[in-house]
């Protein structure tokens, strides 16, 4: 009896500790797969002038960066998210769709953004005197689910529907779903080029997909004439569809040499295999075309292998816990960047990008926010022309008859030109800056992301 | 890592003889708790590693003592679905916990790189080999010459012998238990800053273990060594070399367990085990019709009257209850242990594409077909079932899985990678459109109208003398073989059967959103339907019906969803309702009632007997149930 009872108490003493330190472990920290925080509720009372803006011609492809400054923008339309009225209106719902968190990727921090965004507006009084209604859905990669999001949020009453990067948009037919709804589909970071085939599709930022590869491609350009190295590339990518000839088709026509394409299986543990593989084409420049994640083993192997050349990665995979997971193999990677350094800039932009961070609870300091915040503004601005009886035709009229916005992020309304007759592709400019220290540093000039061209 | 891993699946096997599905599962939750401990509450490094390890060993204790030991005497059948539910529990817990994203865990080790033989060789590796070295120095030592060792060495040549010799099995095991877990997490701790830490993705590590361990015939751990590295090798070189097959570095430890398996039959050495406790009861079915009549009734108010996303949300589940069929078949009836019905599924649903968009071939007849050409990829898979069976059969079932979820689903030459494959046009019927998309509860009807026909078509079977075959052989293959029953035929019978129902499902998914990616065809939602199955009563036609309403999509999981509020944990119930269940009711939620109207009977039978006074009435006994 005793040895049982001895047996009993050991066991709950066991269970005990277990859940005291399990739940203690409990992830609190805003990385890239912490949940988004719940959608905003409530109406702000607080009464500010209105918004407005007029509106203009859909805005066409220009040769470069065509922006409006923030003040400039500021004053005609006011595109920080600030809101104006009283917010006792009817609450405008804004949806949102995107991949937050998945065992594919995760991009919450994006949502967390817009949030982030949409509350300071309804806390200044929301948008022509009505609040939003923010209901973001997370489509976990799932095809399944992000269906029965965009179904849920038709049924909501959405105006627009708010994409992150959106990964079952690839194989359920969400656009077309919300397309039939008379819904546009907006801000969605475009990841393969036939998303820009969809005419429900409205690109707002880019900080990935095309305009990435475009980015790097002119970077590696400049950077080898500046070191006066032979620009050949290896582009390493997870290869979860057909490949993506962007890169190749950018670095051919810029003058350079395209080694080799080597695409990997996302879900494989170790990838020193493939870092090697590209080793071998005695590259002087590696592009790596993934996630956080995969980027981190990619460019660890590839340094711990002994590759000593140049690596570019992708903007979303330059999150600071990215960053912090390669070490030291970090250094001296490039990023293509279409934001200004949101972390650590003084400009009102970014401080107001921090404060309404903070005030939502996030960390401005970590993850990929600004490309959410940066969507949510644009669609901000839109709504604000739309007028208080703003439906989603009304919004999509005001939505495609914008002029440039450029609060924040160093591009126009939009994103890359992938297919040259979709009617909405743009262009932006890039900052040249690589991660020094830990930390995304500027290191060189601003240039079109498509040329390689300067931009004063 | 294979090797590391190896060890402790060894261990635990050696010490319970329970082969442990939920063994990279421990591995990914101990490396999920040292990376919060390090990186989120900037604990040094060498605390945040021995506060883990001690949560590994923890959880092991805990998996023994609250899981294992309750179902030591329990057929294979309930321990595999016991450490299934280890797994699945673990995940979604990790899930719930720290997120179901993929995290990045900082560097141990330096990443310059060291040269060593002209080759560069990262830290990290370095690191892991002589850790892997080092443990299978250790434990060699400790088994063979310590007394714990020869005990537990004993205990698993004969478990009544250390019994009657003095050692507890049950003590010996919670020491094993404890050892292989904190196995485990070394493993999981040093494999995460080089592999993804996902909840799901690491918790498959279970299979390339498992090929190092049978390589080592789960006895020797020099040999289990050198299988991980001879594996680790072989997935470095298809890895550099042949990068160009997709999904052939996750298939290989599937193709060497394949090769061990049927090569040795059994690779798992046979124990001296004591089973007391019975296989799932497998009832006969009466009154199909009027079930039927009372399910489709209610099913057909929830499309009719429930909004348009519930009505499709609901079709999800019907689609769902298909496959739990399916399994109800194969694993429920002929006790074939398979972890590969969404595959099957997979095939189906981009067989039917294939087969609408190359033939022209239109609804319904594409799924038909599809359904067809699924048979013999069952087939395929159920030929080692031949071979073997039980335990080793869930192995070779999930990594056949596995296999076709990297080499053909996640393959965009066959299936369109993200892009999906797309059906040229949405169901319609004698001019009706039955388009799932927007004609969502009609095609839900017509979803529930092919459950029902299975479920007809499968009670039957189970009325039938092939039912009562497959019911034979589940009991005792030897048994049935003796009294002139062809158990390979009754086997490959079931494959063809089962594949042919989880194939409709597949086709009925895919013309449900007119697409399929391989998102969708996962070997964890195998893992998923499999718990449905058990909870609801896997051998039991009232237990698919049951698993019906308990699937994503049907009203009860939406309703858990939302009183619960997160996704995340109404999953973790089903991985502890399905510990739960297989623990406290074997049986399944379909056979409660059973259970109670037996209850009735017996009682009305001795209150009869007791009335009469009459000492012949004949007792009523439960129907046939099988030990093994």
């Amino acid at each position: 009896m005793a040895t049982s009872s001895r047996r009993r108490s050991g066991l709950c003493a066991a269970v005990l500790v277990f859940g005291v330190v399990a739940a203690s472990c409990a992830s609190d920290d805003a990385s890239p797969g912490s949940a988004p925080p719940a959608a905003t509720e409530g109406a702000p009372t607080e009464t500010t002038d209105s918004v407005t803006t007029d509106a203009t011609e859909p805005t066409e492809p220009t040769d470069t960066a065509d922006v409006v400054t923030t003040d400039d923008a500021a004053a005609g339309a006011g595109t920080a998210c600030v809101g104006s009225g009283d917010g006792s209106g009817e609450p405008i719902v804004i949806g949102s769709i995107s991949t937050d968190e998945s065992a594919a990727a995760n991009f919450g921090d994006i949502t967390v953004g817009a949030e982030a965004c949409f509350n300071a507006i309804n806390e200044s009084g929301g948008i022509n005197g009505r609040p939003i209604d923010f209901q973001s859905c997370n489509d976990g990669a799932d095809p399944v689910q992000g269906e029965t999001c965009a179904r849920d949020l038709i049924d909501a009453g959405a105006v627009a529907v708010l994409g992150g990067i959106c990964f079952s948009c690839f194989s359920a037919p969400i656009v077309d779903i919300l397309g039939e709804a008379g819904i546009p589909y907006v801000g969605g970071l475009p990841v393969l080029p036939n998303e820009y085939t969809n005419e429900n599709f409205y690109p707002i930022t880019n900080a990935g997909g095309s305009a990435a590869l475009f980015a790097n491609s002119a970077w590696m350009m400049l950077e080898a004439e500046k070191k006066g190295v032979d620009p050949t590339v290896v582009e390493i990518y997870a290869a979860v569809g057909e490949a993506d000839p962007t890169l190749e088709d950018q670095i051919t026509k810029l003058g350079g040499t395209y080694l080799k394409r080597i695409g990997f299986d996302p879900t494989s543990a170790d990838l020193s295999s493939i870092a090697q593989q590209a080793i071998d084409e005695n590259p002087n420049f590696v592009s790596v075309q993934t996630d956080g994640p995969n980027t981190v083993k990619i460019v660890t192997a590839l340094r711990t292998q002994g590759y000593e050349g140049d690596i570019t990665i992708l903007g979303t995979s330059s999150d600071p816990q990215s960053i912090e997971g390669m070490g030291d193999a970090s250094e001296g990677v490039f990023v293509a960047g279409f934001f200004e350094d949101l972390a650590t800039s003084d400009s009102p932009d970014a401080l107001k990008y921090r404060a309404d961070l903070e005030a939502s609870g996030a960390d401005p300091a970590k993850g990929l926010s600004g490309i959410g915040y940066a969507g949510a503004l644009v669609t901000a601005v839109a709504l604000a022309n739309a007028g208080a009886d703003v439906t989603a035709e009304s919004f999509l009229t005001a939505l495609t008859a914008l002029e440039p916005v450029q609060p924040i992020f160093n591009g126009n309304l939009a994103a890359a030109n992938a297919v040259a007759d979709f009617p909405r592709t743009y262009y932006f400019s890039s900052y040249a800056q690589t991660i020094v220290d830990g930390q995304i540093k500027q290191t060189g000039d601003v240039f079109n992301f498509y040329t390689g061209e300067p931009v004063s | 890592m294979n090797a590391v891993l190896g060890l402790g699946l060894v261990t635990i096997y050696k010490g319970s003889g329970v082969l442990h599905f939920g063994h990279a599962a421990v591995a990914m939750y101990v490396a999920f708790v040292f990376r919060s401990l390090r990186q989120s509450f900037d604990w040094p490094t060498w605390l945040a590693f021995s506060s883990a390890l001690l949560v590994a060993a923890l959880l092991g204790l805990l998996i023994h003592l609250l899981v294992m030991n309750p179902l030591r005497h329990a057929p294979v059948l309930a321990r595999v679905t016991g450490s299934l539910g280890v797994l699945l529990t673990l995940a979604l817990a990790a899930y719930w916990q720290f997120g179901s994203g993929t995290f990045t865990v900082n560097p141990l080790t330096p990443t310059e790189p060291v040269r060593i033989f002209g080759v560069n060789v990262g830290w990290d590796r370095i690191l892991l080999f002589c850790v892997a070295l080092c443990l299978t120095a250790l434990l060699s030592l400790v088994y063979k010459r310590t007394l714990f060792g020869l005990a537990t060495r004993g205990a698993a040549e004969s478990e009544k012998g250390a019994a009657i010799t003095g050692y507890s099995q049950a003590r010996l095991a919670a020491y094993n238990w404890i050892i292989g877990s904190v196995l485990a997490g070394i493993a999981g701790i040093l494999i995460s800053p080089i592999a993804r830490l996902n909840a799901f993705q690491l918790s498959l590590l279970i299979l390339p273990s498992l090929a190092a361990a049978l390589l080592g015939r789960f006895e020797n751990l020099w040999l289990v060594f050198t299988g991980g590295m001879i594996l680790g090798v072989g997935e470095s070189v298809i890895g550099r070399y042949l990068n160009d097959v997709r999904g052939l570095t996750a298939t290989l430890p599937f193709l060497l367990i394949v090769l061990v398996l049927v090569r040795n039959g059994s690779a798992l050495p046979e124990r001296g085990e004591l089973v007391y406790s019975d296989l799932p009861l497998a009832p006969p079915v009466h009154r199909t019709g009027l079930k039927l009549a009372i399910f489709g009734a209610v099913s057909v108010a929830l499309l009719v009257l429930l909004p348009a996303a519930y009505a499709a949300s609901y079709t999800i589940a019907l689609i769902g209850g298909v496959v739990i069929l399916s399994l109800v078949v194969i694993v429920g009836w002929v006790g074939q242990i398979s972890l590969c019905q969404v595959a099957f599924a997979g095939v189906g649903a981009y067989t039917t594409i294939r087969v609408a968009n190359h033939l022209g071939i239109g609804f319904p007849f594409a799924i038909i077909l599809g359904a067809l050409i699924t048979v013999p990829v069952g087939l395929l898979v159920g030929l080692p079932a031949l071979r073997v069976r039980g335990v080793n059969l869930a192995v070779v079932t999930l990594g056949a899985g596995l296999a076709l979820e990297r080499m053909v689903f996640n393959n965009p030459s066959y299936t369109g990678g993200d892009q999906g494959s797309v059906l040229p046009h949405g169901a319609a019927l004698f001019g009706v459109d039955l388009d799932g998309r927007t004609e969502p509860t009609r095609y839900g009807i017509v979803v529930l109208v092919v459950l029902c026909v299975c479920i007809a078509m499968v009670s039957n079977l189970r009325s039938s003398v092939s039912g009562r075959r497959m019911l034979a052989v589940r009991s005792d293959e030897t048994a049935a073989a003796a009294s002139g029953i062809d158990v390979r035929k009754v086997k490959l019978q079931a494959f063809a059967l089962s594949s042919f129902i989880a194939g409709l499902a597949g086709g009925l998914m895919a013309y449900r959103s007119g697409r399929v990616s391989g998102g969708s065809f996962v070997v964890f939602q195998s893992i998923n339907f499999f718990a449905l199955a058990y909870i609801g009563g896997i051998a039991t036609i009232g237990g698919a019906i049951a698993g019906t309403f308990l699937s994503a999509g049907a009203p009860f999981s939406l309703w858990l969803r939302n009183a619960i509020g997160k996704d995340q944990l109404s999953g973790l119930l089903s991985g502890i309702g399905l510990i739960t269940t297989v623990i406290t009711q074997p049986d399944g939620i379909a056979n409660v009632v059973h259970h109670e109207r037996e209850k009735r009977r017996q009682k009305a039978a001795r209150v009869a007997i007791a009335a009469s006074q009459v000492d012949n009435v004949p007792t009523v006994s439960r129907p046939e149930r099988s030990v093994i």
